[in-house]
């Protein structure tokens, strides 16, 4: 499988998803005027990459600090597929860094962590 | 004349407390860059990350929502109409901030929007929190681009209940306004 990344810009964030280090990283800030289409390879990407994972650890860090609604449906739809695949047993970990000032990204995680079973660490961020 | 004119807008500025403001097409390019502004002054003003966050994510939602209405019409006669029709502005009242925008509407859509509206202002923080849950759920499903869980995410960051108003034309729309307080 391919690494798929995407630099940030200044209304979508930075994206790796890297099958050889066995990690995920989002990061920024997100409000593109269609989310949907920014986010939908992401979900391809990831759904094609559980489907092949077995008993590696991966590691899936999201360091957002501002999303907007349609972007949170689109982050759900991906959180769906990590849920699913750690609910079948594989060893996915997911970090939520947010930094200490910013309380709208500690409480989109506590969102997050609401509606799913997959269990987040909640990192403060150190710097930018 | 043009003095006149600005002399004028001065003072209505000033009076309302009025920081920002635009009319005309929202284009993806314009509501970035007059967020960017709005970060920074608010950045300047000292507010925490957390309060600028949630003055700025008011701004995307309602400017974002005022798009998505547009793009969910048919016509394009409609949509230029629509579009063009846009007005946002940011301002400081007392010790809060408020965002308001305002946009042209077709009257047949205004019933399923205050129903919304007046569905949202009447839920206490804890019923907002499952809204949400419900709508982002139901739009995840059905890809939908309604206001719904913009204006529920926009009322759980709200200090209080959205002021809104819809102002009956002649020629079958109204003129909504939306002001968030925050």
């Amino acid at each position: 499988m391919e690494q798929l990344s995407r630099e940030a810009e200044k209304s979508t964030p930075k994206v790796i998803c890297d099958p050889k280090d066995n990690y995920i990283l989002i990061k920024g800030e997100s409000y593109p005027e269609n989310s949907f289409e920014f986010y939908e390879p992401i979900m391809d990407w990831v759904e094609e990459y559980m489907d092949q994972v077995n008993n590696e650890n991966v590691e899936v860090e999201l360091s957002l600090s501002y999303l907007n609604t349609s972007s949170t449906k689109s982050l759900m739809c991906i959180l769906d597929i990590l849920e699913e695949a750690y609910q079948e047993g594989k060893d996915i970990k997911v970090d939520w860094y947010y930094d200490e000032e910013n309380e709208l990204s500690y409480e989109m995680a506590q969102d997050f962590m609401d509606y799913l079973e997959i269990p987040f660490n909640l990192q403060v961020k150190e710097e930018d | 004349m043009m003095k006149n004119i600005l002399i004028e807008l001065e003072k209505k500025l000033k009076k309302y407390g009025i920081i920002i403001s635009f009319t005309g097409a929202f284009t993806q390019g314009i509501i970035e860059e007059m967020g960017d502004a709005l970060k920074t002054y608010l950045n300047e003003k000292k507010n925490t990350k957390g309060k600028v966050y949630k003055i700025f994510s008011i701004y995307i939602e309602l400017t974002q929502n005022v798009k998505n209405y547009v793009y969910s019409l048919d016509s394009e006669e409609e949509q230029e109409k629509i579009l063009t029709s846009g007005v946002v502005i940011i301002g400081e009242s007392g010790d809060e901030y408020f965002v308001s925008s305002g946009n042209l509407i077709r009257n047949e859509d205004i019933e399923p929007l205050e129903e919304m509206i007046n569905k949202i202002d009447n839920c206490d923080e804890k019923e907002l929190k499952k809204l949400y849950k419900k709508r982002l759920r139901q739009d995840i499903k059905k890809d939908a681009k309604g206001a719904g869980l913009g204006l529920v995410d926009m009322a759980r960051k709200a200090n209080r209940n959205f002021d809104y108003e819809f102002n009956k034309r002649e020629d079958g729309y109204s003129f909504f306004t939306l002001t968030v307080h925050v």
